[in-house]
């Protein structure tokens, strides 16, 4: 009963966040509503009066010089080291490993099974884990980033089918996920933006992300229209958007 | 992300210009000092400058790493100060949430300044401090708050929910009328 109290009392407040109303929100707990209503209003008066405050714009100056002067004085100095997606685990590891749980659990038929569960299902840690195996057995950064366009689009339409079921703590795990993908393509375009040799197989990843997103922006605005709580997909579609359109970077001109 | 891991001036600006504003309002919140929020703030961003080359996704979005510097730098404050205060919820917390003393109709605006926010905060424990610090000061959503924290979202949810009980007792006691 305490732990559906509070995912109540953190879904009115991302619904607040969102431009819905106190009076809208209450109206949909009646149950609870006297128990929500003057901690939702607490916190709108905590968050009113935080957003208030803002740095002295001179301290922002100074700050901003320091930093920049810190970048100029040592640039590129580090670079980051190369790690594995397990990170702790050397390369060569996380190969065996990966080949040894797809083998293991493939075997069974698990796989195939979990590639269409959704993450209130039980198979779906099985997915998570096959996705991942996947990307430690794909050799090079762009085959990487071209298989985490096709994971966003697994994430996207789980998005949209826990929008429909309202749940939304499984959504934003959901949306985390995305943009993880979202990044890690980010960071293959950026880190290969200058080498001569890759720049045709980097079209055809952005093409194929510029692609990909037109369909699962479709998807997400026409769930919008289809659910009784669009602020939460306008959200994930506004985030969304930043995020490709930053991994196609200012100077693309796609097929668009 | 990576042209900023590279150390390029425009990349990293970009992060600044995008997390400044509420890296110091979460600072400004936890230490209630003017002086010493702009110094931890400054820290924070130069911290992350130095140590951007190591950040990976892993789960852990960048706005909740930035954070956790912060987070850092405010705990390590506080410890100089020698003013660290309990973190977990006490368990006589939890009977305080059943009740509540307000009619839900009564949805008048409830105001108070930064002034009297921060001496409300003063009487949380730490960690609702930190969650109502992050939440609304920082922006940030449970899923990366708990990131910060190194909690489980629904522990978050737990104190989040603990902080405002309390927060709502201190700055309204029951009774008053809120005002507006």
């Amino acid at each position: 009963m305490a732990e559906r109290f509070e995912n109540i009392l953190e879904e009115c407040l991302e619904r607040l966040r969102q431009g819905e109303s106190m009076e809208q929100c209450l109206a949909r707990y009646p149950e609870q509503a006297a128990d929500l209503a003057p901690l939702l209003q607490v916190a709108a008066a905590t968050q009113k009066t935080s957003s208030a405050v803002q740095p002295r714009p001179e301290f922002k100056e100074r700050s901003r010089y320091e930093i920049q002067s810190q970048l100029h004085g040592k640039e590129r100095k580090t670079e980051p080291k190369k790690t594995s997606f397990v990170g702790w685990m050397p390369r060569w590891a996380v190969a065996v490993v990966s080949v040894i749980l797809v083998f293991l659990v493939a075997g069974t038929g698990t796989v195939a099974a979990s590639t269409s569960s959704m993450p209130d299902d039980t198979l779906y840690p099985v997915k998570l884990a096959t996705e991942r195996a996947r990307l430690g057995l794909t050799r090079g950064d762009i085959k990487k980033a071209r298989v985490n366009v096709r994971l966003a689009d697994r994430r996207v339409k789980e998005i949209v089918y826990l929008a429909r079921k309202g749940d939304s703590r499984r959504l934003d795990k959901a949306l985390l996920r995305l943009e993880g993908h979202m990044e890690a393509i980010e960071q293959v375009i950026e880190a290969n933006a200058d080498r001569p040799k890759v720049q045709e197989a980097l079209t055809a990843l952005k093409a194929l992300l510029e692609e990909r997103a037109a369909e699962n922006e479709a998807a997400i605005e026409e769930a919008t229209n289809n659910t009784d709580d669009p602020g939460i997909l306008r959200r994930v579609l506004e985030r969304y958007r930043q995020r490709y359109q930053s991994a196609l970077g200012s100077g693309w001109r796609g097929s668009r | 992300m990576r042209r900023a891991q590279r150390r390029e001036p425009e990349a990293f600006g970009q992060l600044y210009e995008e997390h400044f504003d509420r890296i110091y309002r979460y600072v400004m919140l936890r230490v209630r000092n003017q002086e010493d929020a702009e110094d931890i703030t400054q820290q924070v961003f130069l911290k992350a400058l130095e140590k951007i080359g190591s950040y990976r996704w892993r789960g852990m979005p960048f706005a909740s790493w930035l954070f956790r510097i912060a987070h850092n730098l405010v705990v390590d404050y506080w410890k100089k100060k020698s003013r660290e205060k309990v973190v977990a919820v006490a368990p006589e917390e939890i009977d305080e949430m059943a009740a509540s003393p307000n009619d839900p109709a009564a949805l008048a605006e409830l105001n108070f300044d930064m002034k009297q926010l921060a001496a409300a905060c003063d009487r949380l424990t730490d960690g609702q401090r930190e969650i109502i610090s992050l939440r609304f000061a920082g922006g940030l959503s449970v899923a990366e708050s708990a990131k910060v924290m190194g909690k489980s979202e629904g522990a978050v949810k737990v104190l989040q929910h603990a902080a405002l009980v309390k927060l709502r007792r201190i700055l309204c006691p029951a009774g008053e009328e809120v005002n507006g």
